[in-house]
């Protein structure tokens, strides 16, 4: 029902309006991002990805037919050796010495370790749940990190995204788009089964995507389904079939779009799309996801939600059955001592990655066996923003936004601050959509650069010279924070007291339930806001920053009905940015669209409606001993799914 | 006695509805909105609360009704044993949870307070019965050094020189004899310090007695003047100090359980928690209460069968 539909864009949108983000947080902010976001995402808890890539022309914008094995493959790019040890990066890397102690960053790892393959490897992999529970159905999990991570494993869709957002072929081995970008034809793969042997056929789509529309329990992933035509009316009740969706034999399918959106296929590699075995549901009901019922290379034979996913090679998988790993158990890791038992499990030899938080970094890079493992994921697809509302004064003014953005030392934020786990970013498209749009020439004019002058002499042209005269401005940091996160957000706010004089205050009395409350009911001055990027096109800023997108509407209330000020006119740029993305998100013409979405991140820029901080640089660990496991930006710091080549060599 | 009985399990009901009654008031009077509880898990929900969908999800936990017939039906739930329904582990009972956890709480629990019980008390006695010798000073100053370190602190070296440097054991999870190694072994070795110096000094101050010393002058052996006299009367105060722990065993460790992540009522307490699973920590919390006030009793009834002078009544 249109009626969810809109409630869940809505309260998405604060998701993404917080005063304080530890690393739980940014997961699950990530996660949401990710998935209300038309753009990009990577979602999940773990990961990176990179973006190697030629071979990352949206196929959408390109209008071209895309085969391939159904393998996640890494694209080309120019490979290039990592650490020298077990692992090369691809894509254009910046590597480090081997052997330097700071670890390497690479864009994207496909570990390569050399040796002989061993059989009947158990094989535990990390899973932190980040504080929701744990539900194991693609059309009943939330848009939240942890399940675009596991998920995957055992269930499969049309298309799959590869470690660095690309998307590939999974179930559909091609696909035909119409030349009005209406309407793609996709044709199954002949071999495509089920874990319980049974042939995958165009009707499993039909009766899946019915599950998660269903009206009377629609998916939480609902709107990365939006486009499809007849989504609305079927999930509102008001029709028994999806218009969008045309059986046209056995293994043909033809699914028809509300209009020629570019991004689709990146929608459509979301797991809300996976289709489930029928026949599992109806026997085994709720708890069909403990038994085969899904394509993917894993079959999930045990969930204890609190405990352990453990998973056995899927024999009917159209990829092969895995040589060398005969058991993968997620294990489930909750509470404060998720992430050091995370690295013990890493040290002890029992999983084959793990993300580092920021606490745990020296004790990693003081130690030169782990540090000798340690890797950094550079760019990533995540964006770190200052978001301030224009209804709520002083920032009503884009001449105060403006010299707050200039007052951000993005140098130290990222390196002393957040200790070297962020970069400095002056645009707000995250930078792995440079690798994946290689046409998108970013605004260069209007970028908030760290100017301490510029932002004083905005300030005073404002009518706060020195900041005198400003009203009081609160940054809300949840109650709930670590006291060494408390403290980097106060060193954060202290840069408008050193380069503008402006005293922010510091605000720790609320826990984060009142902060995303408050920011619903009445609005907060000023909040730092996280996203993840999914598409292969700067498609996250109409996302975003559209008057009728719900991020902007409680978030930044970036409207029509803002009144000019100080020669800036945000009331009237809000309209053109509005008209400029109804065309790039349906623009066939690549070239065109790019410089539609560029006009409009010029017009975000210039009235700071976000002002961009810093991309993050995921931290991990991977074992020497596993070849072919793939990490990219797109799960943070997590591997894509293990197929069948992902073995474990003796060691 | 029976009379006794009665009067206990009575006071002792009305010490858990004060209980019962204390944690349902301060979980309502938390910042921590169980409604958004539930809409965080729909993650979709988190960020603008739609007052719709607010308000409907806060019927449905039966919130919106007055805070007076919430709580007794909430009692009235509880009489029945029902315990409702975890909000994070949808459509998993409170009971099912907890029913799944008492059972590995108990396991590890048990064994670890067998083994303090048993090597405590034969280091305490054997110390004891050499006082001031090297093995009583030796084991005294071990038991001294190994009280003050907390389990935290045993638990991540066990982890460390058992899980990573050699290797041979799981650091974390359930299901095989192994993963039981080094959540006891931690039980045990921060339990035995206190067991061992409590039944020494409790020995001791037996051996002293006037009756010790007319049974040793009646021309008893050693063992028999230990066993027959000194063991039974040096007893009581070991059992004052097992009852408490024996608690544990239904609610399982909080440190242990955490750590080395064994899926018992404690790890799920600390989930709830963390989680704002409020069903789960109330329940938990209850769970805890009853476990304490059973053992008091069972501890109290004990000392009757031990001791002739305790008369219950």
């Amino acid at each position: 029902m249109a009626h969810a539909f809109d409630q869940d864009l809505k309260e998405l949108v604060q998701a993404f309006s917080r005063g304080a983000v530890n690393r739980r947080d940014f997961l699950r902010i990530s996660a949401i991002a990710a998935g209300a976001v038309a753009t990009s995402t990577a979602l999940a808890a773990c990961g990176g990805d990179d973006d190697e890539s030629e071979a990352t022309q949206p196929a959408a914008a390109t209008g071209q037919a895309t085969t391939g094995s159904g393998q996640a493959t890494t694209a080309s790019g120019q490979a290039t050796t990592g650490s020298g040890q077990a692992t090369t990066a691809s894509g254009e890397a910046t590597t480090a010495p081997a052997g330097s102690g700071t670890g390497t960053t690479v864009t994207s790892i496909v570990s390569q370790a050399e040796g002989e393959p061993l059989t009947g490897v158990e094989l535990s992999l990390p899973w932190k749940t980040f504080g929701t529970g744990v539900v194991i159905d693609p059309h009943r999990a939330p848009n939240w990190g942890p399940f675009w991570y596991l998920l995957p494993f055992a269930y499969g869709g049309l298309v799959q995204f590869d470690e660095s957002a690309v998307i590939q072929p999974d179930l559909a081995e091609s696909w035909e788009k119409s030349e009005d970008g209406l309407t793609y034809t996709f044709h199954l793969r002949e071999d495509a089964k089920f874990a319980s042997g049974r042939d995958v056929v165009a009707d499993d789509f039909v009766y899946s995507w019915k599950r998660a529309l269903d009206p009377e329990n629609p998916s939480p992933m609902l709107h990365f389904m939006e486009h499809l035509k007849g989504q609305k009316e079927y999930t509102e009740g008001t029709a028994d079939e999806i218009e969008g969706v045309k059986v046209i034999d056995a293994k043909t399918l033809e699914l028809t779009l509300t209009k020629p959106y570019n991004f689709f296929l990146s929608y459509l590699g979301t797991f809300v799309w996976d289709i489930i075995d029928r026949e599992a549901v109806e026997e085994f009901g709720e708890d069909f996801a403990s038994h085969p019922s899904g394509t993917g290379p894993w079959t999930i034979t045990t969930i204890d939600p609190q405990l352990v996913v453990e998973m056995e090679p899927n024999e009917n998988y159209y990829g092969g059955v895995n040589p060398s790993i005969s058991k993968l158990s997620f294990q489930v890791l909750v509470g404060p001592q998720a992430d050091n038992t995370a690295l013990n499990l890493f040290k002890s030899g029992e999983t084959a990655f793990t993300d580092l938080p920021i606490a745990l970094l020296d004790a990693v890079k003081q130690d030169s066996d782990l540090n000798e493992n340690l890797f950094t994921i550079d760019p990533s697809g995540s964006i770190r923003s200052l978001a301030m509302n224009f209804k709520l004064a002083p920032f009503d003014d884009v001449r105060v936004r403006r010299a707050f953005g200039h007052a951000i030392d993005r140098e130290t934020f990222g390196e002393v601050i957040w200790r070297g786990t962020w970069v400095p970013a002056n645009i707000y498209t995250p930078k792995v959509v440079l690798n994946s749009d290689p046409g998108y020439d970013p605004p260069e004019e209007e970028t908030p650069t760290f100017d301490p002058e510029k932002g004083k002499q905005l300030l005073a042209d404002a009518g706060y010279p020195n900041g005198e005269g400003l009203p009081e401005i609160r940054w809300y940091v949840s109650s709930e924070s670590a006291s060494d996160e408390i403290n980097r957000w106060q060193a954060f706010v202290n840069m408008f007291k050193e380069h503008l004089g402006v005293e922010v205050v510091m605000d720790t009395s609320l826990t984060q339930d009142q902060i995303t409350t408050k920011q619903s009911e009445e609005g907060i001055q000023m909040a730092e806001w996280w996203w993840g990027n999914i598409t292969e096109t700067p498609q996250l800023i109409s996302e975003v920053f559209r008057t009728d997108a719900p991020y902007n509407a409680s978030g930044v209330q970036w409207q029509a009905d803002i009144p000019a000020k100080g020669g800036y006119d945000p009331g009237a740029d809000a309209k053109k940015f509005d008209e400029l993305m109804a065309q790039a998100d349906i623009e066939q013409d690549i070239d065109k669209m790019n410089d539609l979405y560029r006009q409009g991140e010029t017009l975000v820029l210039k009235n700071a409606v976000y002002v961009p901080i810093a991309n993050l640089v995921p931290h991990l660990l991977v074992q020497p001993w596993i070849r072919n496991m793939r990490i990219g930006w797109w799960n943070f710091s997590a591997p894509s799914r293990f197929e069948p080549d992902v073995v474990v060599v003796k060691h | 006695m029976l009379g006794y009985l009665i009067r206990r399990i009575f006071f002792s009901l009305l010490v858990l509805i004060g209980i019962v009654t204390v944690v349902f008031f301060v979980a309502r009077a938390s910042p921590q909105d169980p409604v958004m509880a539930v809409l965080r898990q729909n993650a979709t929900a988190r960020g603008q609360v739609d007052p719709v969908e607010y308000q409907r999800t806060r019927h449905q936990l039966g919130l919106d009704r007055p805070l007076v017939v919430q709580y007794f039906d909430y009692i009235g739930n509880l009489a029945r044993g029902d315990l409702g329904e975890s909000i994070v582990q949808r459509n998993r009972d409170v009971s099912d949870i907890l029913g799944r956890g008492v059972p590995i709480s108990a396991q590890v629990a048990l064994f670890g307070l067998a083994l303090q019980f048993v090597i405590g008390s034969f280091v305490g006695v054997w110390a004891a019965a050499r006082q001031n010798r090297a093995f009583d000073r030796a084991s005294m100053g071990i038991a001294v050094w190994l009280g003050a370190l907390p389990q935290l602190v045993i638990g991540i070296v066990l982890i460390v020189v058992f899980g990573i440097k050699l290797d041979w054991l799981p650091i974390h999870g359930w299901g095989t004899w192994q993963h039981w190694l080094l959540p006891i072994t931690t039980l045990t070795v921060t339990g035995v310090a206190a067991y061992a110096r409590f039944s020494r000094a409790s020995v001791l101050e037996q051996i002293n007695q006037d009756f010790v010393r007319t049974a040793k002058a009646k021309g008893l052996s050693e063992s028999r003047v230990m066993f027959g006299h000194v063991l039974r009367n040096a007893l009581i105060p070991i059992i004052t100090f097992v009852g408490p722990s024996l608690a544990f065993v239904i609610t399982g460790n909080f440190v242990v359980e955490t750590l080395f992540g064994v899926p018992g009522v404690a790890f799920y307490a600390v989930s709830s928690l963390i989680q704002n699973d409020y069903p789960v920590m109330q329940a938990t919390v209850v769970l805890w209460a009853v476990a304490i006030m059973v053992v008091n009793l069972l501890t109290d009834l004990a000392y009757g069968l031990i001791d002739p002078r305790v008369r219950l009544a």
